[in-house]
């Protein structure tokens, strides 16, 4: 039942603005996948477009071996197959948990008893059975949230599209109903495309990540493969508050521009002007690592459970360090960064 | 783009089935906005531009064979009139005037009712509505019973000989427009206000900005839209309206438009070119500032009803909400309890001239209006049931439309909203006198056999015609409220176009469209130009019936008439509508109910 | 798909079933006089022909629904005040001419005889004339004028009917002009309708209720009008003008095109006979006060008969219409 998507040359105006250009993307049947990027990276709008609830201008799609879009035909979205839970979960407020869920089964003249058992099923994995006889508007947003899943899980599509399911919650509910929604979509082997502007709920959900930029796809690998090694300083920069800083590289050593005291060694960075990754948990003691030192004036410190996050100005650049302790504001700080975690982006 | 099914689609795997699934969502993508186009073509369009074209083609209906050359003489024969120069005028002058009052009562209204504390709110804010659907003709002539120099108030001693003249005259006009028109300026107005909300009031009183400061640069430029659209809105009204034009201002011998639009259209033979010249005249205006409106401002379509409403703090009055209660109980006993209670009593009485002597008072009217089988109360039946079914037709297909413009781009939603607003600015008359050119001498419609002309089913296709674009006005913006992600969720859901409309769409905005079908009701059972031009062979419905009594001197059994449709239109809108919303708002979100715009 | 078949299956079926019993009637009137609709209710109890009656409103708003049916005129019988516009109407051929048969079955009186129009355009059944309108409370009985030049004396308080909206009103105006001289008549009327809120009412119910409720003391109207509200008890009475009265037929006009001439036939005959003259009785508005042309027809009492009658022109009347109906218009209304 669970498919593989591919969508090839897609491309999408709105209003004279290109919102999608050319973009290809391949997805693997019963493969998580997130669309990662900034608001007005077009992400949304390729959610929507491989739903079918709006037409690209130009591209194909095609939903396991079936073109479900082309510029020559198309399969109807109600027909498509595609399941989704929107951003505000959209369940209809005048019907019940299991008259949500059974409406659109009733539409596809599914039998009766086929109705029950999977209304049945989907109520059970997301534990809402006993709540069947609610209205929407008597549950919480949590309780909301999971008959949103239950209602695209009873329809048992070939694909499942999730648009920022857990913006609507609070930070205390958000990871519970993260780590529980992403059990039953793997219980389930179902193909998930999940739009988020979060990378860390990116990171935690998805088998890959599509970083989107300008309707384009900036990277598309596994979380860890953008974390090691991003693209260039747009995904850097999205990426878990990395921090981007530009500079020269002559001889193996990078410089940072503005600083001219101190230089890094980068190996394999090719020679001319780049961008320096700098991960806040590379930061080491300065005696770590004496050739790759670094000396900053501490701007700001904030308590982060494990350790402290530190903004601290080099020159004109700033960068955001993990440190164990937090020196006075004001106060200089002298830092090391492990040569081979040093990577090193062409502009 | 015309796309059809190709072999890659198909090798999908889907049969023959499959195939109709792909073209049918194509026809319905290219055949709903053809369909919204064919509708309004039908309803409004062909009619109007029949009663226009006379204005350039004077010889096109003539007894003696038609001719179809083009000739200026109308135009120029109606502007060199000097009593048509002056009806324009006239129209221009009242129209700013009463669109100015109503403005600022229907503001005011709107205020106290949304944003202060006075007491029995509740009642107050129904009166808006109760004035609404009392059709104006009704309204004006009991205001010529009040105060025509042997009126009531006169015989009661209330009326000095000096204000009874000068009533009737310009000043009498905008009182009377003021005071039936002022909802409209009080929904549009309230409704913007009820968006509004007070967050950002809230806000500004933090900033240390006065309560006066705050209405002239906050909230002011916030609700200048709603403003604008009350003035253009009841411009527009003023513009049209027959029912005023026809009583006062005729007595009054303050001509104005629609009244020489009328007078043109009624003699023979009928001077075609005068009334599509006057017409056009009418209709250039009310586009002129429509048009006007939009330049100035370039502002996205007007939504008469914007975003949901938000929480808002009500205003603490103090002593003086009790002279505030005075002012709005005096509002509606003015624009609702005396025209009323005019009717009543001249209903319950044998002649005008002895006045509210005891021995004046009889119930042989109201007998004659409700005994089965006379002419009276064949007339009430008869406008009952068109009615009814034309409140039926008209906000289904006011649904249908409006679900499929919700569908189509911002450009089409925006036109058709625009068109409607325009549609509700075409005199009655002109449209009538419009379907009987139609429907009686083009060829093709003359002979078809449903609708036909001089049967009911003609009559209820104009009611519906005047009616569509109200209902409308009310479902589109209730469709409007609802989050698209609904609909959308259905169709993932594999749920087909009519079934989500009757399954999602309609459950959730029931009261508005119920709130269409009884406004179209109740608006219908008193529609008089419609009515007087397309009167059934089979017999005429009330509006027709009151108007040709009070015009041979039987105002008595008009008012009579009159009184027993509104008290059965009301009585039956209400017993529906109030129970209807009790159970509509069970186990719904706040939000959803509140969105339909009804008195709360 | 299939519900919103249903549906619209369901909606067209009940649609149609308003339009079913539109379509059977034997005979289609139009007409705007109060008498029309018990005539037809008699006339229907007697011969069992249906009868549809149409009634738009006044005598202009009847007359502009024929105009704007044009060539595809909808009636079968036109039964309305004026003989001026059913002429109009038959040289335009939208009425054709009643055959002669049907005038030589009736016994006319000789008032009767003289409104026979020529041209057979119309068929007579009774008619009446215009007089001054009094209110007995506004004006004292040694007051009353006695002619149309008496009117001079109550400038600004008369209540006149607007010639373009009314045929009486018409028929009127032109009768005036002619006992009274187009140019003199003309100068009497402008010293004496000095008030257009009043000179320019559209229907004989807005003069009766002007001097009704002492908006003005005296009104130009249809005699009949005056007469009914008498028998209601209002205080007005009738005064004719020493200059004479012109008479102002109704007449019943057949449609060219009609499809039903024995049943119109039958009507005619029906209308004038006894049953049909007691039937125009039958009531207590403006239009039973008429006064019958048929020999052995007695009206409504109360209603005066004896007048002095004046015979119109109808050449003089019909050559000037435009030019003094704009002249009224343009003195006396607005």
């Amino acid at each position: 039942m669970t498919a593989s998507l591919h969508c090839a040359g897609i491309s999408k105006s709105l209003g004279g603005r290109a919102v999608l250009s050319n973009l290809d993307l391949a997805i693997k049947a019963g493969e998580v996948v997130s669309l990662l990027g900034p608001s007005g990276s077009g992400k949304t709008t390729l959610l929507r477009g491989i739903a079918g609830l709006i037409d690209p201008d130009r591209g194909t799609i095609t939903l396991g071996d079936r073109v479900v879009w082309s510029e020559r035909s198309f399969l109807p979205v109600e027909k498509r197959r595609i399941g989704m839970v929107f951003q505000d979960y959209a369940l209809w407020p005048h019907m019940t948990v299991a008259g949500n869920l059974s409406f659109g089964l009733r539409a596809q003249r599914l039998a009766e008893p086929e109705i029950a058992a999977r209304v049945g099923h989907a109520l059970e994995v997301t534990r809402l059975a006993l709540y069947r006889d609610r209205y929407p508007s008597e549950l919480s947003g949590g309780q909301q949230q999971r008959v949103a899943i239950a209602r695209c899980l009873a329809a048992r599509p070939a694909l499942m599209l999730f648009d920022e399911p857990l913006s609507n919650l609070d930070a205390a509910l958000r990871e519970d109903m993260r780590i529980e929604m992403m059990e039953l979509v793997r219980r389930e082997a179902a193909t998930v495309i999940y739009v988020t502007h979060d990378q860390a709920e990116a990171m935690a959900v998805s088998d890959r990540i599509a970083v989107m930029r300008d309707g384009r796809i900036a990277q598309f690998d596994t979380p860890r493969a953008i974390y090691e090694a991003p693209a260039d300083s747009f995904v850097a920069g999205f990426i878990g508050g990395f921090s981007v800083v530009p500079g020269t590289v002559r001889d193996g050593l990078f410089s940072v521009q503005g600083v001219a005291a101190d230089s890094l060694r980068t190996p394999g960075a090719k020679p001319g002007d780049g961008m320096l990754v700098v991960r806040p948990e590379d930061a080491r003691p300065a005696e770590a690592h004496p050739g790759n030192r670094l000396q900053g004036k501490v701007l700001s410190s904030a308590f982060q459970g494990r350790c402290w996050r530190l903004a601290v100005e080099l020159g004109p650049q700033r960068v955001r360090l993990d440190w164990p302790e937090a020196p006075p504001v004001g106060s200089s700080l002298a830092f090391s960064l492990p040569p081979e975690r040093c990577i090193v982006l062409a502009n | 783009m015309v796309r059809t099914p190709d072999a890659a689609a198909l090798a999908g795997g889907i049969g023959a089935s499959g195939w109709a699934g792909r073209r049918l969502p194509a026809l319905a993508r290219l055949g709903g906005p053809a369909a919204v186009h064919a509708v309004f073509a039908l309803l409004i369009g062909l009619p109007l531009a029949l009663v226009l074209l006379q204005a350039v083609m004077p010889g096109l209906f003539a007894v003696d064979g038609a001719q179809g050359l083009f000739s200026a003489e109308p135009l120029i024969r109606v502007f060199s009139s000097p009593s048509v120069a002056a009806s324009i005028l006239h129209s221009l002058e009242l129209g700013l005037l009463a669109a100015f009052t109503t403005t600022v009562l229907g503001g005011a209204f709107a205020l106290l009712v949304r944003r202060c504390d006075i007491p029995l709110r509740g009642a107050m804010s129904l009166v808006p509505w109760l004035v609404f659907l009392t059709p104006s003709y009704l309204k004006a002539l009991a205001w010529v019973l009040l105060m025509s120099s042997g009126g009531y108030l006169a015989q009661l001693g209330l009326l000095p000989p000096s204000l009874g003249a000068s009533f009737f005259g310009l000043a009498g006009l905008v009182f009377v427009h003021t005071l039936s028109l002022f909802p409209l300026a009080a929904f549009i107005i309230g409704s913007a206000l009820a968006g509004l909300g007070s967050e950002l009031e809230d806000a500004a009183r933090l900033s240390g900005a006065g309560p006066l400061r705050i209405w002239l640069r906050v909230n002011g430029p916030l609700l200048a839209p709603a403003i604008v659209l009350s003035f253009i809105a009841t411009f527009a009204e003023v513009l049209s309206d027959f029912g005023l034009a026809s009583t006062i201002a005729r007595m009054s011998s303050f001509g104005v438009l629609t009244y020489g639009i009328y007078a043109a259209a009624s003699d023979y033979p009928v001077d075609f070119p005068a009334a599509g010249a006057q017409a056009l005249v009418l209709l250039a205006l009310v586009v002129l500032v429509v048009v006007a409106d939009r330049l100035l401002r370039r502002r996205a379509d007007p939504h008469l009803i914007s975003g949901r409403a938000r929480p808002a703090r009500h205003y603490q009055l103090g002593a003086w909400r009790w002279l505030v209660l005075a002012m709005a109980v005096l509002v509606a006993f003015l624009a609702l309890i005396l025209p009323l209670g005019a009717i009543a009593v001249r209903a319950l009485t044998s002649t005008l001239g002895h006045g509210l002597a005891p021995d004046n008072f009889t119930l042989a009217n109201l007998r004659a209006a409700l005994s089965l089988n006379t002419a009276a109360n064949d007339g009430l039946m008869r406008s009952l049931f068109y009615a009814g079914f034309t409140a039926v037709i008209a906000s289904t297909l006011a649904l249908l439309l409006s679900a499929q413009l919700d569908r189509s781009s911002a450009v089409m939603r925006t036109a058709v909203l625009g068109l409607s607003l325009g549609a509700v600015a075409i005199p009655g008359i002109v449209l009538g006198f419009g379907y009987i050119l139609v429907w009686n001498r083009l060829p093709g419609f003359r002979d078809w056999p449903f609708p036909h002309y001089g049967d009911g089913s003609l009559l209820v296709m104009g009611y519906v015609a005047a009616a569509l674009p109200y209902c409308l006005v009310v479902i589109l913006s209730a469709i409007g409220q609802l989050a698209p992600s609904l609909t959308d969720a259905a169709r993932l859901s594999g749920v087909g176009a009519g079934r989500r409309l009757l399954s999602v769409t309609l459950p959730l905005i029931l009261l508005s469209v119920v709130t269409a079908f009884l406004l179209t009701f109740i608006r219908t059972v008193f529609e008089l130009p419609m009515s007087q031009m397309l009167i059934p062979q089979s017999g005429p419905p009330a509006p027709t019936l009151i108007l040709k009594l009070f015009s041979h001197d039987r105002d008595g059994l008009a008012c009579a008439i009159a009184l027993a449709a509104m008290t059965v239109a009301g009585g039956a809108a209400a017993l529906i509508w109030y129970p209807l919303r009790r159970f509509v708002t069970f186990g719904l979100p706040q939000g959803i109910a509140a969105a339909s715009g009804e008195p709360s | 798909m299939k519900i919103k078949t249903t549906l619209g299956l369901a909606l067209s079926l009940t649609a149609l079933s308003i339009a079913a019993p539109a379509c059977a009637a034997d005979l289609v009137l139009y007409d705007a006089l109060d008498f029309a609709a018990p005539v037809a209710k008699a006339f229907q109890a007697k011969t069992g022909l249906t009868v549809d009656v149409v009634e738009p409103g006044s005598t202009g708003e009847t007359l502009g629904k024929i105009a704007a049916e044009g060539g595809n005129p909808q009636f079968d019988i036109v039964w309305i005040d004026g003989s001026a516009v059913m002429e109009r109407m038959a040289a335009d051929h939208v009425l054709q001419p009643v055959p002669a048969a049907a005038f030589d079955k009736i016994a006319w009186t000789d008032l009767g005889k003289s409104l026979i129009p020529q041209s057979h355009a119309f068929l007579p059944t009774g008619t009446s004339t215009t007089a001054i309108e009094v209110n007995t409370k506004k004006v004292k009985a040694d007051k009353m004028p006695k002619s149309w030049a008496d009117l001079q004396g109550f400038a600004g308080s008369v209540a006149a009917k607007d010639p373009n909206l009314s045929g009486p009103a018409y028929q009127w105006l032109a009768g005036f002009f002619q006992t009274n001289g187009v140019d003199a008549g003309k100068e009497l009327l402008a010293r004496t309708l000095t008030n257009k809120s009043l000179s320019g009412l559209s229907s004989g119910g807005k003069v009766n209720k002007a001097v009704l409720t002492g908006d003005a003391s005296v009104g130009i109207n249809q005699d009949s009008a005056i007469f009914s509200k008498i028998a209601a008890g209002e205080p007005v009475v009738a005064v004719y003008p020493s200059e004479g009265s012109v008479s102002l037929p109704q007449g019943l006009g057949i449609s060219a095109k009609t499809q039903h001439m024995d049943a119109a036939r039958k009507f005619i005959e029906f209308v004038t006979s006894a049953d049909g003259q007691a039937a125009m009785q039958n009531g207590d508005d403006t239009d039973f006060f008429y006064i019958p042309i048929v020999k052995g027809v007695n009206p409504k009492p109360g209603r005066q008969t004896n007048i002095a009658y004046t015979h119109l022109d109808d050449t003089v009347a019909s050559t000037h219409e435009t030019e003094w109906k704009q002249w009224y218009k343009d003195k006396f209304v607005q």
